[in-house]
């Protein structure tokens, strides 16, 4: 009986008694059942349940999983992924995808004939923007940071002892052309790594995300560096194609009273002959209505270059009262990243931002040792 | 003087005190990566309030069980924000010597001038009293190092300058794809950031490895950006 060594979902390695060949044979699992469990749907904490068939093939990096806390799954080979959590992403996809297909199937032959092709084209380009920036900002890493780069002292069984009590501190920094009103640079006990301004570590993810602006419930996933931008402009192009859910099913229901040779003659047959207009209508307004909400708070957010989570935090204030953005003093909040422009702060957030590589590059081979994808538990600061 | 609200001649003459503004003071750049300790074994004779600088990292890119990890140590370069505008976009490193930065401490002036000298073990390693580290000038000069850490940032600023106009307009046409273009075409930045990789690898860690087999710098993407890590041979005394 041959030793054989497998990759545990938590990157240790563990070496087993290879079963006689004889028998108690492990039948090769079908193409069919691997294809699904490691590359269109992996859950990490199930991995290796599903790779004892080949338990020396290297594994990828989104196939380890370091502890219970990481609630990642990973598809298509690492390269999209969500939260096991209640999937309200997919609810939000359902929601996008059941007006537009109502509104080719029972309004765009009318406004094709009767309005102008046009606008039955530049709906379906803003939907499908709408619906592909959605997926983006749904399933793209928004710009998690690895774990474990910054660990001061040598640890033994997973646990630092006698943390520095410097690593417990916030620490101010100068800023480009600010010496009196920095920058903030502060630890994660948890990640273990000293985070850049703006960086913040989100509880549901359990992940520090590089200018993390908020957790989205609606794309099940955190809103970050590397997808706010897909945000911005998923949620102008939802409310541009709700405009048109509303406004063209409004002209297609009212359209009678400008055609003096209609057979419609009031409101109410008209509704009875396209009831599905109405249904757009009601639609449009009530799934629109937040989007809408959010889009004139992101703008007033990026004409300042300030994220959600600074403007709750400090502007707007913990107690609910609205501070001064401008306040100076010890507890004044100074957005050093605001520009003084509008529209250098709308650039920069809309389109100025450039797309940075993955900082962990999940579809690669997992390195034994590799330190990331290793649980650490958080520092304290005194032993309990 | 006190105000008595029952005395009108008090209370209304009662100017109070003009709000002092408070006193900001500068802020200075240090390597927030450091700390002291105090609890350390001495090979000298050093007053028990002198604390050990800790400014040299166990080298956790290498496992654990590994060679590497054992005999080497890692000196992080903290990043600076004060260098560019757009610093929460565009990564920058501190180009000061690991050790002269505006907050380091350097010690009486006889012990900056000795350069790097360890004085006690702290978590099985040496280190010494000051910021200096054994990366400058023990393994790199000056020079050498200021060349690296520029060449880097600028590598750094021209994949990421949120102005750059072909950042701009890729950008642009990604948008008008739904975000699908940058997964098809790498955008202009990625390019620029995996030519940063391939400096490091091929360029600056080939010159390292000449000097010493153990001197190479840690790659930025492995480190997330979030330090320009330099991989040094393990202190002795």
């Amino acid at each position: 009986m041959q030793p054989q060594t497998s990759v545990l979902s938590n990157g240790e390695t563990q070496v087993t008694q290879g079963s006689s060949s004889t028998s108690f044979e492990t039948k090769p699992m079908p193409f069919i059942h691997r294809f699904i469990t490691n590359w269109l749907i992996t859950d990490p904490s199930l991995s290796e349940k599903y790779h004892h068939d080949v338990p020396s093939q290297a594994k990828k990096n989104y196939q380890i999983q370091p502890h219970e806390e990481m609630k990642f799954i990973y598809f298509f080979g690492g390269r999209w992924r969500s939260l096991k959590q209640k999937p309200i992403n997919l609810v939000t996809g359902v929601l996008a995808i059941i007006p537009a297909v109502i509104f080719w199937i029972f309004e765009s032959s009318w406004v094709w004939h009767q309005i102008s092709p046009s606008l039955v084209i530049i709906f379906t380009y803003f939907w499908v923007l709408s619906f592909t920036l959605f997926v983006r900002s749904s399933v793209s890493d928004p710009g998690v940071l690895p774990r474990n780069i910054h660990i001061p002292v040598s640890f033994k069984q997973s646990k630092v002892d006698h943390a520095p009590d410097e690593y417990f501190n916030t620490i101010a920094l100068p800023y480009y052309k600010s010496e009196y009103d920095g920058v903030t640079v502060k630890y994660c006990t948890t990640c273990h790594i000293w985070r850049p301004p703006r960086t913040s570590h989100c509880g549901v993810c359990n992940s520090c995300c590089s200018n993390h602006d908020h957790h989205c419930i609606f794309l099940n996933n955190c809103v970050g560096y590397r997808n706010y931008k897909y945000f911005l402009w998923f949620l102008l192009t939802a409310v541009l194609s709700s405009f048109f859910i509303i406004i063209l099913p409004f002209i297609h229901l009212f359209h009678y009273k400008l055609v003096a040779s209609s057979e419609i003659h009031s409101i109410h047959q008209s509704i009875r002959e396209n009831p599905m207009s109405l249904f757009l209508i009601i639609y449009g307004f009530l799934c629109g209505a937040y989007p809408f909400l959010l889009l004139c708070f992101h703008l007033f957010l990026t004409a300042c270059n300030i994220t959600t989570r600074e403007y709750l935090n400090y502007v707007h204030g913990s107690n609910g009262q609205a501070t001064s953005k401008h306040k100076q003093g010890s507890d004044g909040f100074i957005n050093v990243f605001d520009t003084r422009s509008a529209w250098k702060n709308l650039y920069i957030n809309w389109l100025g931002r450039p797309t940075r590589l993955a900082a962990v590059k999940l579809s690669e081979d997992f390195q034994q040792g590799d330190l990331r994808f290793k649980k650490v538990y958080p520092l304290e600061t005194f032993e309990v | 003087m006190t105000a008595n609200i029952n005395d009108p001649n008090t209370k209304y003459a009662h100017k109070p005190e003009p709000q002092e503004t408070p006193t900001k003071d500068k802020l200075l750049f240090f390597n927030y990566h450091e700390f002291l300790t105090s609890d350390y074994k001495s090979n000298q004779s050093i007053t028990t309030d002198t604390s050990l600088v800790v400014n040299h990292f166990p080298n956790n890119y290498e496992a654990k069980e590994s060679l590497q990890h054992s005999s080497t140590r890692i000196v992080r370069i903290p990043r600076v924000y004060d260098t560019n505008r757009y610093s929460d976009v565009i990564p920058q490193f501190s180009v000061h010597v690991p050790g002269k930065e505006p907050a380091a401490l350097t010690g009486s002036s006889s012990e900056a001038d000795q350069g790097y000298e360890v004085s006690g073990v702290f978590d099985d390693n040496w280190f010494g009293l000051t910021s200096l580290t054994p990366l400058v000038p023990g393994w790199l000069s000056v020079e050498e190092f200021t060349a690296i850490v520029t060449r880097i940032n600028q590598l750094l600023y021209d994949a990421l300058n949120p102005f750059d106009y072909r950042n701009a307009f890729q950008s642009v046409l990604d948008v008008m794809s739904g975000g699908t273009l940058s997964l098809l075409v790498n955008p202009y930045s990625k390019k620029k950031l995996l030519e940063l990789e391939s400096y490091i690898d091929t360029d600056v860690n080939v010159k390292l490895a000449e000097k010493c087999k153990g001197l190479k710098v840690i790659p930025l993407r492995q480190s997330g950006y979030l330090s320009l890590d330099f991989q040094v041979p393990r202190p002795h005394q």
